[in-house]
């Protein structure tokens, strides 16, 4: 197809302008391309590339040239056009109106959109408090992301909320999934008829992930900051979630997540769940679950049981029994003498807790995320023994992003663990979803790489368990994000509690 | 404004308010400082540029507007747009610059000078790309999904469409990487010759990516080898600038000189200083305003000549 | 079932990134440009949002509002400032804005101080006109203090003749001077001879003239006026060209069926025709009188005067009585006239941004394009303007339409509480006057309101409602 050219001599627009020019004579009938450019030799040979026929045609760098491959009737009007474009371009920039201007505040913002329901704050923390109280005001639910909220303030702004009958999501709340759209650090998953509300944030993440995986969906997951079960805000948003879902006629299975409340906090809370009249699963992480089992209350061990148990109800199934036994994969590299401890680095601060709770039993283990008789880290930056480290503590992040986006920290530490003869396995957690890092696998590999070749030159095996918190709808895909992973000869658990089985079972084998 | 007053029966001295004056706020260092005529080239709401009659530039930029080597930026920030026209005669004297018979007048008196603090060997006695390179890397990274810029989706690695453009940068990109871990400078140079004045706009997006890419090396060239490898690639880009418009050749010349524009200097000694009370975002924000793509195809250069350095600190 | 599940508009405020996660998974989310109110005083901010739909401060800050709206400002008569101003002492001047003392006035302010004394005949030069301004015996006051209202300078002394208007629904009356001109004039600082000539021609010539004129035209509306004007181009503050004429084609009439002789009334109306800002202190006695009106309503966040003096920049509010809110005053960004430079200027001056305080002026920009050339704007640029302002106002004033904005009512009524959590300063079109005294106006452009005075307006409000 031809390609006819017109030269307009010593005519400047920025690059917008002739891209958007290119775009809309392109959508003509019978143009087949279309373009608009600086006539630089580079973007001659550019369109000759693309199949643009414009021969040899006079023009230096500082004249505009207009190519339109097409049949000769449409590709003059194509010109014409350009040309009335371009004079009323430079016109309009005058007569152009007045731009709104972007909302200053909460108020502005919610006069131009009065159905809002929902103000998602993460301003520092210092005016966390300010602006989640003129949201409540204003009568906006609210997710707070912000750290750094004193407990009093968050009593306070729970307390307001309560009175209003709205929810204060946080502060330090990095999940939610509301009506389907996932909030700061969530996955994409299904939607379905489990609903959950969570003091933790990946422990969140973890079971709407494992729900999808498993086939169900969620309803809802609410957020509610790992301060709220606290004696000093008494649960405030986990009562006020229960109720949310207990009302809520798409869910019908509730899960509730926690690490284990004052006694008070519980009775309270398992008091309600009781007579929410829907099936309640319930894992206060850390305390044993059939103390709470019982009626339409459901208690759970691990993250994943609680997903499990969930998506059975939810089916009408039969809750499933405790999964215990982790199976082995073939073929594990003999580990050298003095090989003999695990070396777990997460990003995700409840999967930290769960490993150390799940550790604790069969072995010593350090951490600084204390349970039951964990044993302290002299220093949070060196192993010893058996550890497992939360990279999430404030010790790490100082100055710099949260290990889930920013994987420094974590690559250099692999490589240190791999120098110490001690180390037997690899414990990791890879956290997709919103807000997480756009490659996890891109920035783990060449570390693990380099931390097999540390430990096989001096004659020990390498071994890396994994596992990897996110689904194929997140933009970094699970299956292409475990398929890397996986290359590089990690092995890759369903979830974190068969991850840490998994490396409890390498250095010590079931009796 | 145009005021009689009946009792002293005399004109307002002030008259009507047809010939605005313009304060000067700072000068940049490649400015023209002896001329007496030129002409408007081209106008923009933020940006105005003029061409002596002996062949210098100089651009005119809004208070809103980091200045460049080259430019001369206001107090204010009225809509050139609707003062200037195209083809307008400009003359200059008595520092004041003078736009058609009076329509606007442009006073430098009060005006400082401007020079790019950049340099190389502004962080000899330690570069570290700490933090700020990283969270630079990651607010670029954001920033791509929504830029229209095809360099900086492309140097984010994005998933974006195939245009031929895109095709042609993804095909330089790999070269360029290796002959600058090589420092190979015929090579570098080669590819370069492919960016140089490709892209639609007035400045063509690849000649912002190599103002980037100087910057990058500027920043983090420390060694003599490095600093040599820069020097050539100055020299070539500075021999090839004819191949793209007036005003983008003028702009890279800046660059060969290691005159960089404000913004983008102050983002690049930022990210060399790494303390922890800049606020990157604000800086990497006002980067990214510039123009429509250029501002982000220079960020996309930058990054560009930096991820390969951060790199290193990884892998041995 | 909680609201929170019905699918709807999330607002974001905070990382940009988490806005555009919601719109790229199918929801739909507003992104607020935030910055921390009151320059990040956690305390003040903390008070503000107690503050926020605060169900008292609503309720006060609307009943005020409403007072504003209903207020009737009518032109009564032409006064004697010492007679009809109230509590106004024998030897008093008053100036513009906030309360200050002789040495720390600027420039222009102690030049017009010391034109008044000597048009007073207090003193007979302008050195014993300092050391009487110095001594102590005279009595400073703010003209806001007395129901009055002066631009630039502001200086109003007892012989000076000035506007009376009423607002006939609440009755209160509002006081302001009578417009000099341009050029070499008292309120920009200047006393020389021609100065205290004119100001002697204004008392002896036009004062007796206005008042005979104004008693046979009987009580003027003044909103009708100031409407009409509004569509005719002017903002009523730094372009009065239409209301000037206005008010010209009202009183030449009423004049000529006066006893006023015809060579006083030729010179008197000569002096109103020649001035395009006869009409400002006007505007200026009209919008005092109907914030007067919204004036002493107890918790009510709606500021009620705006105004400089020179070095300070005051607020006073509805809800927080005689107090004064101060900060300094903000550069002007305008445009100068040959041979000025913002070097030459003095610091915001002028009781004038009450007209801004009553939503005409840079509120009602949209309705006078013409100002924009002052910032090298456009129209666009005047209507953005106005539209901005909405945001930071208890509501319209619509009796005071605009015609760019399809007739919607000016921005009217700046409430502190949407300043200060919006940061977004209210703006005032203002001339420039020279730091020097004498040397007069030297050019004109937009300046804003700090937000430091509504900061401490707030913090002041919030005590006061504990």
């Amino acid at each position: 197809m031809p390609t006819f050219c017109e030269v307009i001599p010593r005519e400047y627009r920025d690059s917008v302008a002739l891209m958007q020019l290119s775009a809309a004579l392109a959508k003509m009938p019978g143009v087949a391309q279309a373009s608009a450019v600086m006539g630089t030799e580079n973007n001659l040979s550019l369109l000759r590339q693309a199949g643009m026929d414009i021969g040899q045609v006079a023009i230096g760098p500082n004249d505009l040239l207009i190519a339109i491959q097409g049949d000769e009737a449409a590709a003059g009007e194509a010109l014409k056009e350009a040309k009335t474009r371009l004079s009323s371009q430079g016109a309009k920039v005058d007569a152009g109106g007045p731009l709104e201007m972007p909302p200053h505040s909460i108020g502005m913002a919610l006069a131009r959109h009065e159905d809002a329901n929902l103000a998602m704050i993460s301003t520092p923390g210092e005016y966390a408090t300010a602006e989640a109280l003129k949201a409540l005001n204003l009568g906006l639910n609210v997710m707070l992301f912000s750290n750094n909220v004193s407990g009093a303030d968050e009593a306070m702004l729970k307390r307001v909320a309560r009175d209003k009958d709205l929810i204060v999501m946080g502060p330090d709340c990095g999940t939610a999934i509301i009506n389907g759209i996932p909030l700061a650090f969530a996955n994409v998953v299904k939607r379905g008829p489990i609903g959950a509300v969570g003091a933790s944030g990946t422990g969140l993440q973890e079971i709407t992930v494992l729900v999808d995986r498993l086939g169900s969906g969620i309803s809802q997951a609410i957020g509610t900051g790992g301060h709220d079960l606290s004696a000093e805000v008494g649960g405030i948003s986990m009562l006020t979630g229960l109720k949310y879902l207990t009302d809520d006629p798409e869910t019908k299975i509730i899960t509730l997540i926690s690490k284990p409340p004052a006694k008070e906090i519980a009775d309270q809370i398992l008091g309600k769940a009781r007579a929410s009249g829907k099936p309640v699963v319930v894992i206060f992480l850390g305390a044993d679950p059939k103390a709470i089992t019982g009626g339409n209350i459901h208690g759970a061990t691990t993250l994943e049981d609680a997903a499990r148990i969930a998506v059975a109800l939810a089916k009408g199934e039969k809750p499933p029994a405790a999964n215990g036994a982790a199976t082995l994969p073939a073929g594990l590299p003999k580990l050298a003498p003095g090989q003999k401890y695990i070396r777990g680095l997460f990003s995700g601060g409840t999967f930290c807790f769960q490993a150390t709770m799940l550790l604790q039993s069969a072995m010593d283990i350090h951490s600084n995320s204390a349970v039951g008789k964990s044993l302290p880290l002299a220093d949070m930056f060196k192993s010893e023994g058996n550890t497992v480290v939360d990279l999430g503590d404030d010790v790490f992040t100082r100055g710099r992003p949260h290990p889930m986006i920013d994987y420094r920290l974590r690559t250099e530490r692999i490589v240190q663990e791999a120098q110490d003869p001690g180390m037997a396995v690899l414990l990791l957690d890879v956290v997709l979803g919103f807000g997480s890092n756009a490659d996890p696998a891109a920035e783990l590999i060449p570390a693990l790489k380099k931390a097999r070749q540390i430990a096989e030159k001096e004659g020990r095996a390498f071994i890396c368990v994994g596992h990897v918190c996110g689904t194929d709808g997140d933009h970094q895909g699970l299956a292409a994000q475990s398929k890397a992973l996986a290359e590089t000869g990690m092995i890759l658990a369903d979830s974190n509690a068969q991850a840490v089985r998994l490396a409890r079972d390498i250095v010590a084998p079931a009796k | 404004m145009n005021v009689q007053t009946v009792i002293t029966g005399e004109v307002s001295r002030f008259g009507a308010l047809a010939s605005p004056i313009l304060w000067a706020d700072t000068i940049g260092c490649r400015v023209p400082e002896r001329w007496r005529k030129g002409r408007v080239q081209a106008v923009f709401e933020r940006a105005c540029h003029i061409v002596t009659d002996d062949r210098g530039f100089l651009a005119i930029l809004t208070g809103d507007c980091g200045n460049v080597a080259h430019g001369i930026r206001l107090k204010t920030r009225p809509r050139l747009n609707a003062h200037v026209r195209v083809g307008q005669h400009v003359s200059f004297a008595d520092n004041r610059i003078t736009f058609g018979s009076q329509n606007l007048t442009v006073e430098l008196a009060d005006a400082e000078a401007w020079q790019s603090e950049l340099r190389p060997g502004l962080f000899d006695n330690g570069l570290r790309l700490g933090n700020h390179a990283t969270i630079a890397r990651q607010l670029l990274t954001q920033a791509a999904a929504r830029s229209d810029s095809e360099f900086l989706k492309l140097v984010a690695r994005l998933d974006m469409p195939s245009t031929p453009l895109a095709d042609l940068v993804g095909r330089q990109l790999a070269p360029l990487k290796t002959a600058q871990r090589s420092r190979d400078h015929a090579s570098a140079l080669a590819t370069l010759a492919n960016l140089i004045g490709l892209g639609p706009g007035l400045t063509p997006a690849g000649d912002d990516f190599i103002i980037g890419w100087l910057a990058g090396l500027t920043l983090s060239a420390s060694t003599a080898d490095a600093k040599l490898f820069l020097q050539e690639m100055c020299e070539g880009v500075a021999d090839r600038r004819h191949a793209t418009t007036t005003v983008s050749a003028q702009h890279l010349d800046d660059a060969c000189q290691l005159q960089f524009s404000e913004r983008l200097s102050n983002l690049c000694i930022a990210i060399g200083r790494d303390r922890s009370d800049t606020d990157l975002r604000a800086l990497i924000d006002a980067q990214l305003a510039i123009g429509a793509t250029s501002g982000a195809d220079a960020a996309a250069g930058l990054m560009f000549a930096l991820s390969d350095l951060a790199r290193d600190g990884d892998s041995d | 079932m909680s609201k929170l599940f019905t699918q709807s508009t999330i607002i974001n405020v905070g990382l940009s990134s988490f806005a555009e996660a919601v719109v790229q998974t199918g929801g739909q989310a507003e992104q607020v440009e935030w910055t921390p109110p009151a320059a990040g005083d956690r305390d003040v901010g903390l008070a503000l949002a107690r503050l926020v739909k605060n169900p008292a401060v609503d309720a006060a800050t609307e009943q005020s509002h409403q007072r504003y709206l209903q207020s009737q400002p009518v032109l009564v008569g032409i006064g004697t400032a010492g007679k009809d101003i109230p509590n106004m002492g024998e030897r008093m001047l008053l100036h513009a804005g906030p309360p200050i003392d002789w040495p720390d006035m600027c420039g222009p302010v102690q030049g017009a101080i010391v034109g008044a004394i000597l048009y007073e005949r207090w003193a007979n030069t302008p050195e014993d006109a300092r050391k009487l301004a110095a001594s102590g015996k005279i009595a400073f006051a703010p003209c806001h203090h007395h129901a009055a209202v002066g631009p630039m300078a502001g200086v109003i002394s007892p012989s000076m003749p000035v506007w009376i208007v009423e607002n006939t629904d609440g009755g209160n009356r509002a006081y302001s001077n009578m417009n000099e001109g341009l050029g070499k004039v008292l309120r920009f600082g200047a006393n020389n001879k021609e100065v205290l000539d004119r100001l002697d021609w204004l008392q002896a010539v036009l004062g007796p003239a206005l008042q005979k004129t104004v008693q046979k035209l009987g009580p003027l509306e003044m909103k009708p006026l100031i409407a009409q004007a509004l569509h005719m181009g002017d903002e009523c503050h730094n372009r009065n060209a239409a209301a000037s004429s206005l008010l010209f084609r009202k009183l030449v009439p009423a004049a000529l069926q006066t006893d006023v002789p015809a060579d006083q009334l030729r010179s008197a109306l000569g002096f109103i025709a020649g001035n395009d800002h006869f009409f400002l202190n006007l505007s200026m006695a009209t919008c005092k009188a109907m914030l007067d009106a919204a004036h002493g309503v107890k918790g009510s966040a709606m500021v009620t005067v705006m105004a400089r003096n020179g070095v300070k920049f005051g607020v006073r509010m509805s809800g927080t009585g005689d107090a004064w809110f101060q900060a300094d005053a903000l550069p002007v960004d305008g445009l100068y006239f040959p041979s000025y430079g913002p070097e030459d200027a003095a610091k915001d001056l002028g009781d004038s941004a009450i007209t801004e305080t009553a939503g005409i002026g840079g509120f009602a920009m949209a309705a006078a394009p013409a100002i924009v050339q002052f910032v090298g704007g456009t129209p666009a640029d005047a209507v953005a303007n106005t539209l901005a302002m909405t945001n930071i106002t208890v509501g319209r004033n619509n009796a005071f339409t605009l015609p760019a904005l399809n007739f919607t009512g000016t921005p009217a009524g700046i409430d502190a509480r949407k300043v200060l959590d919006t940061n977004i300063m209210p703006i005032i079109n203002t001339g420039i006057a020279h730091k020097e005294a004498g040397v007069g106006q030297i050019g004109a452009g937009i300046t804003r309101a700090p937000l430091d005075c509504f900061s401490a307006a707030i913090k002041t409000l919030a005590a006061s409602l504990q």
